[in-house]
């Protein structure tokens, strides 16, 4: 759906973006990470028809950002990390603005605004002035926008920058529910822990380079230097702890072994393939072992892993 | 309803949602009109101390009102559009009206109508307060009618400038700074100008009869100089700044010459028209119909062709950046408009527009064209009239016979046609160099070129065949060529022989005129046919690659 290749943005002497290529297939949420002056807004400005691409080709749903923005706007709406509204008019009319502005027809411009309101929960509010409402009301509100003309692809630049806690958590769910209309939503955000909940895939950039780019599991592999996982193993008889634990510490590939509760905790350098070694130690010396669980590495840990906390 | 809703501007409709709502505007507004009315009253009262007659208490009423509405215009006007688009983007909503699909024109056009609208209510409300004056007699409606027209054309031209200022000024109070001074400037001029026309009128001079009597019978060419060019000069004038704010606010540099050039070539165009209609009208007094004012004639007409070579000249020079990219996607666009049966997007599309325009390579072969063909036309009627209608009586046939040279007419023309064929080619190989060069510095060298180099030799070669101060000056013709029809029009005996002897005997140097506009024109041709063709292929290089590369993928 989105198609990035060899895209390059110089500004001056300062290379912003560098050759950047990645693709994000349709109905996926693709999380777009990286650390500040990465080159993220830029890139996205670039896709959204803001900013002129000095070389390389961005597609998206086959139109080129370039040669064809008119087409790209029709089937991408965009929301911007920092936005301002028009004071002096309410709900209503700010998005019949923008239903007019996308050449909604007159027939079906009501039915389309109330639909937005509706699924951002705007509905009650229609008649409020734009300026009395708070940043989380206004969030949502340049997402009802965004979704006016039903848009394929959907970017967002820091959609969750700013937002309480609790409007995050909201924000979230309407992404999620975003995906189940199979919409295409191209995010970038600082706060990855709420982005490791919803993203299907991501891309990692840094000093205006693509570092990794993939669905987690395999950004998790690709990343790692040596094969790790984390094991919890729960153990049904706590006299017989001391001993399961001497037994995993003798095991090969583990470390940190140590016991927490009712559960011996450890770090397992080999693929998760290899778990059964451990376990089998375990049963053959009559170990009862009641439940095994595997944490592979989390965004966070990802993007720590693979950025080196560089600007360019 | 429907079909009105489909051209509601959506940002006209929200700027009038969203600034009627505000203090500011009620304030202003009521202000505005009570400072009128107190002038108005206050004038009233010392008039009616000095116990003037009505009739002339109505004139000064007037006079009043008039001098309250460019204060008003000066002062108020440009608050409702000089932030307007920089308001925008400091208040980060520019983004999104861009990528709703607004076009730089839809947003231009729309804020120029939401300030426009708002500079209507003030000029409409002071309607009543003008009819005050309309108590004491002395002032016609037609009168009131007039001064409107002038008020609202003036309003348009000030909002339309500001606008555009507003686009190009990277803060607010820069904005508001630089349209101040303009308007200050402007307003300088003109009010003055209007303010004694008006004053003429009211008080029944001379100058005031000259203009009530052109209307009604006046010539054609007098008639097109009073109305008609001071219309078209006003209408480039407010369509220039549209045009600017709507260049700045395009997204990709290398789209941003296709309105300038498609407004060249319509000014081209107009002035085109409006000296053919001279011509025509030169024709009519060739065939006996009408009388002429060779003057006005030569002194307008000199003046359109001045500023015609000036656009022609900028309108070929073409932009940064537009030589290497918009061909190939022109005719992709055309290709895919025809096969599609869009026959009417074919020619709505700017991309076609941009095709017919002056500017760059492609522009110059089109402006020499387009010459090309309005001489044979020229050269076809003045053929038929001569040849087969049997006027042959006439001042021109006198000319042509004088001279000696039966080619008369077709050396002219040929001189037309290699002028414009060397310098569009002239301006092109600049363009094609503009990157380097930047495009006022190849402005400013085209005209030096022109000015230094090539009207001097040919001056020298003039003054060495026939000697004289005159022979250069009436080269001069040469910044426009074209004036070579009008100076054969004119009898020999209006310039007492000698001065314009050098034209009519001069015919051989035209021979070399037009052997070196051709020759330099054509190797300036070879070299720019060369340059595009390296471009062209260097970008079918580049894109085969990226699409190779995809395709791997």
């Amino acid at each position: 759906m989105i198609l990035l290749k060899d895209l390059t943005k110089i500004f001056g002497s300062f290379l912003a973006v560098d050759h950047l290529s990645f693709e994000v297939p349709a109905g996926e949420i693709f999380g777009f990470i990286g650390p500040n002056g990465a080159g993220k807004t830029t890139t996205i400005k670039m896709l959204a028809t803001l900013l002129q691409p000095d070389s390389g080709v961005a597609r998206i749903d086959g139109h080129c950002v370039y040669t064809d923005p008119e087409k790209v706007r029709q089937v991408m709406g965009y929301m911007p990390d920092y936005f301002g509204t028009y004071d002096n008019v309410t709900i209503h009319e700010f998005l019949d603005f923008f239903a007019r502005a996308y050449r909604i027809p007159a027939k079906t411009r009501q039915s389309t605004i109330d639909g937005c309101m509706e699924l951002t929960d705007l509905k009650k509010l229609q008649t409020k002035l734009v300026s009395s409402l708070s940043k989380g009301m206004k969030q949502r509100l340049c997402l009802a926008k965004t979704l006016l003309h039903n848009p394929k692809v959907l970017i967002l630049d820091e959609p969750a920058a700013g937002l309480d806690p609790r409007a995050r958590i909201e924000f979230r769910s309407l992404l999620k529910e975003l995906r189940n209309m199979k919409k295409t939503v191209f995010i970038s955000s600082h706060i990855l822990t709420e982005l490791s909940d919803i993203v299907d895939s991501v891309a990692i950039v840094e000093k205006g380079r693509l570092v990794v780019s993939g669905d987690l599991q395999t950004i998790s592999r690709l990343s790692s230097t040596q094969n790790h996982i984390d094991l919890r193993i729960r153990i049904h008889d706590k006299e017989q702890i001391e001993s399961a634990l001497g037994i995993v510490q003798q095991t090969e590939n583990v470390v940190n072994a140590r016991v927490e509760n009712d559960s011996i905790l450890m770090e397992y350098n080999e693929e998760i393939d290899k778990m059964y070694l451990v376990l089998k130690q375990l049963v053959n010396a009559d170990i009862p072992v009641t439940e095994v669980t595997s944490s592979q590495s989390n965004l966070e840990d990802i993007f720590m892993r693979v950025t080196q906390g560089e600007v360019s | 309803m429907e079909f009105f809703d489909r051209y509601i501007n959506p940002i006209h409709l929200l700027g009038l949602r969203s600034y009627l709502r505000t203090k500011r505007f009620l304030y202003t507004f009521n202000i505005s009109v009570l400072l009128m009315v107190s002038a108005m009253l206050l004038g009233f009262f010392f008039m009616s101390i000095e116990r003037m007659p009505t009739a002339q208490i109505g004139k000064n009423l007037f006079m009043i009102f008039s001098i309250m509405q460019y204060v008003i215009i000066g002062l108020v006007f440009p608050a409702f559009s000089c932030t307007a688009i920089i308001s925008e983007k400091e208040g980060k909503t520019y983004d999104l009206l861009v990528t709703a699909n607004l076009s730089s024109g839809d947003i231009v056009w729309g804020k120029f109508l939401s300030a426009y609208t708002h500079s209507a209510m003030f000029l409409i409300s002071s309607l009543p307060i003008v009819m005050m004056a309309f108590l004491f007699g002395g002032i016609t409606p037609a009168l009131i009618m007039i001064t409107y027209a002038i008020l609202f054309a003036y309003a348009a031209l000030i909002v339309m400038l500001c606008l555009s200022i507003s686009s190009v000024y990277k803060t607010i109070t820069r904005a508001i700074i630089a349209s101040y001074i303009v308007v200050i400037i402007i307003n300088s001029f003109i009010s003055p100008m209007l303010f004694f026309l008006l004053y003429d009128y009211l008080h029944d001079s001379e100058l005031a009869r000259f203009f009530i009597a052109i209307g009604g019978y006046g010539s054609l060419n007098v008639f097109l100089t009073v109305y008609i060019v001071p219309v078209f000069v006003f209408l480039s004038l407010i369509f220039a700044p549209y045009l600017v704010a709507k260049n700045s606010l395009r997204t990709y540099a290398n789209n941003r010459s296709t309105s300038l050039k498609v407004y060249f070539t319509c000014v081209g165009s107009g002035i085109l028209a409006i000296f053919l209609t001279y011509y025509i009208n030169s024709i009519y007094m060739f065939i006996g119909i009408q009388q002429l004012d060779y003057e006005m004639i030569m002194m307008v007409g000199g003046f359109c062709l001045a500023i015609a070579g000036i656009f022609g000249l900028i309108g070929s020079l073409g932009f940064a950046g537009e030589n290497p990219v918009p061909e190939r996607f022109v005719m992709k666009r055309l290709s895919e408009h025809l096969k599609a049966g869009r026959i009417r997007r074919v020619f709505a599309s700017k991309f076609f527009l941009g095709l017919l325009g002056p500017g760059s390579y492609r522009g110059a072969r089109f402006v020499t064209l387009m010459c090309f063909g309005w001489t044979a036309i020229y050269l076809l009627a003045t053929w038929l009239l001569i040849e087969k209608f049997g006027v042959n009586n006439t001042v021109f046939w006198r000319n042509y016979e004088a001279s000696g040279y039966m080619e008369y007419p077709i050396i002219s023309a040929f001189v037309v046609v290699s002028f414009v064929y060397f310098f569009s080619m002239l301006a092109s190989f600049l363009s094609f160099r503009i990157r380097q060069i930047g495009f006022r510095r190849a402005v400013l060298f085209c005209m030096l070129l022109f000015l230094t180099i090539l009207l001097p030799l040919y001056s020298l070669f003039s003054m060495e065949v026939y000697g004289g101060f005159h022979a250069s000056i009436l080269n001069f013709q040469y910044l426009s060529p074209s004036m070579c029809f009008f100076w054969s029009f004119i009898p020999i005996s209006q310039f007492g022989g000698s001065k314009f002897s050098c034209l009519i005997d001069g015919v051989p140097i035209h021979y070399i005129g037009i052997g070196v506009y051709f020759s330099l024109g054509f190797l300036l041709d070879l070299l720019n046919y060369r340059r595009s063709r390296k471009m062209w292929n260097e970008l079918e290089k580049e894109e085969k690659e990226i699409l190779e590369s995809m395709d791997k993928k």
